[in-house]
């Protein structure tokens, strides 16, 4: 049964999820290139300087991609389920409707890991092919928050559009968008290096919000 | 024999407005039951809360004997939900669905959906979403009935229908409940149709049970009798009793279950003269207005 919900979702999201990816590997390749070019144009120490000490992130255009990659996957995988209401199909089939969601949701997290992967390739091992261990450890460091954020934004999106009770919404939108604005606001290397297990945690738990808004929906609390 | 439906003491409320007033009804096993309302009666409230979309104010619904807000899977596994406007999963083509569905229901019996998707004008990669409204109800109706329920609810089958795609859903839900084992619980503002679909009949008015009986005794002992409007005729109605009188221009009608001496006492008792009264022919859907009123 479970493989039977992800089916559904794969074959929902497939067309629009393959674009995603196109898209994903076109910006790692960018991502590739941009990193071999200042690995080989510049001295290590240059790369050091401009990297530690003023700021300079060669990888930045990747700083919002995830969330943009997570945004974008939740709206399209809840929004046609939430269009008439559909997701009442869903919710009759003689699963648990806890397990039902979290199907969802763990169909969505899969196929939202696998847009991200080939970013994340290119960070980890390009980034091992050109620069020193400490260099890559710092690199990993500083996207991993917004990998993140990708994660938590998608999460958000499913609680808001699972939730039918506007000030919910509005309450679940205001909460996700100040918290996804922390995991994007420093640069700086190990900022967040003693808060990733916070962040990740905080993103775990953002999963019982989605789940939360479908119980109410599936009890008619939320009108 | 326990009843499949067993509404008790249901009352809902919309903010201050109410929705259900202490509603109580049960469908009992191997019946077809028409719960009938005009708009606003209570009948999506109703359904919403026998589907656990919605949570009663207070009362509650047995559905096979267990708490419709705490069904289990295997209890669900036995009913079957036709959504209002026969909502289905407009991505997915007629064999992808079957697919997808035949997975969660024990008894799935494909050849009832291949059935009726053979007599549709579709090629077996069109989507559903590019189908026309009677295509998709009978995907909707196909993927039911594959299920073999025990229990089927069909929320306002008729919307959107064509006459003959509404004579063909309801020829294949006759078909399915012929042998007795299926209970059937339906809405539709339709009337015509179910005259001789349903077993039962429960009417709501404003958010109560006007009225639940046997469609046949309903078919039978409700009456319509005509007579020559006069000075003294007005619009009136009983609810409480079920009758109504009916001004019209040239001639008035008093519906009720009276015979016709009754009706002569009823007239008589509203002193108003009617020495031509007689029976009139009268469907469900004229019982239906009677009942509810225009208004």
């Amino acid at each position: 049964m479970s493989r039977a919900l992800l089916y559904k979702e794969w074959i929902k999201l497939r067309l629009w999820w393959t674009l995603m990816l196109a898209a994903s590997i076109a910006f790692a390749l960018f991502l590739f290139f941009k990193l071999r070019y200042i690995a080989n144009a510049n001295e290590a120490v240059t790369v050091w300087n401009a990297w530690i000490f003023k700021g300079w992130l060669f990888f930045r255009p990747f700083q919002y991609a995830p969330l943009v990659f997570g945004v974008t996957l939740g709206f399209l995988q809840f929004l046609p389920e939430m269009q008439a209401r559909r997701i009442r199909l869903a919710l009759h089939l003689p699963l648990g409707e806890t397990r039902v969601i979290a199907l969802h949701l763990a169909a969505g997290a899969l196929l939202l890991a696998l847009v991200l992967l080939p970013a994340a390739l290119v960070f980890s091992l390009g980034g091992a092919l050109w620069f020193p261990g400490e260099w890559q450890g710092n690199l990993l460091r500083v996207v991993t928050p917004w990998i993140l954020a990708g994660g938590g934004a998608y999460l958000a999106v499913a609680a808001i559009l699972l939730e039918t009770n506007w000030r919910h919404r509005v309450f679940y939108l205001l909460l996700t968008a100040g918290a996804l604005r922390l995991f994007l606001l420093e640069t700086a290397c190990d900022t967040y290096a003693r808060i990733l297990p916070a962040l990740a945690l905080w993103v775990l738990a953002l999963t019982l919000v989605p789940l939360f808004s479908s119980h109410r929906f599936r009890k008619g609390l939320a009108r | 024999m326990l009843p499949v439906i067993e509404c008790r003491n249901l009352t809902h409320y919309y903010g201050d407005k109410p929705a259900l007033r202490d509603v109580s009804w049960t469908l009992r096993p191997g019946r077809i039951c028409g719960l009938l309302g005009r708009n606003g009666a209570g009948k999506t409230t109703t359904i919403n809360i026998l589907n656990s979309f919605l949570t009663p104010r207070s009362g509650r619904c047995l559905l096979l004997g267990e708490d419709s807000h705490q069904l289990t899977p295997r209890t669900k596994a036995r009913i079957g939900y036709l959504i209002e406007g026969h909502i289905q999963y407009g991505f997915f083509n007629i064999r992808q669905i079957e697919r997808f569905y035949s997975r969660f229901y024990p008894r799935w019996t494909p050849a009832i959906y291949y059935h009726l998707m053979s007599k549709l004008d579709i090629t077996p990669r069109q989507r559903i979403a590019t189908m026309s409204c009677g295509q998709r109800s009978q995907v909707a109706l196909g993927l039911i009935l594959a299920q073999n329920p025990d229990l089927i609810i069909f929320d306002d089958y008729s919307m959107g229908l064509d006459p003959g795609y509404r004579r063909l859903f309801i020829e294949v839900i006759r078909d399915y409940a012929a042998d007795g084992q299926r209970s059937i619980l339906l809405t539709s503002h339709i009337i015509q149709d179910l005259e001789n679909l349903i077993d039962d009949c429960v009417l709501y008015q404003r958010g109560r049970v006007l009225l639940d009986m046997e469609a046949g005794r309903l078919r039978n002992g409700f009456r319509k009798y005509t007579f020559a409007t006069t000075p003294a005729v007005a619009d009136t109605h009983d609810d409480a009793r079920h009758i109504r009188v009916e001004r019209g221009e040239k001639h008035s009608a008093l519906y009720g279950f009276l015979d016709e001496r009754a009706a002569r006492d009823e007239l008589a008792a509203r002193a108003i003269p009617a020495p031509d009264l007689r029976p009139a022919p009268i469907t469900l859907e004229d019982t239906f207005i009677a009942l509810t009123g225009k208004y």
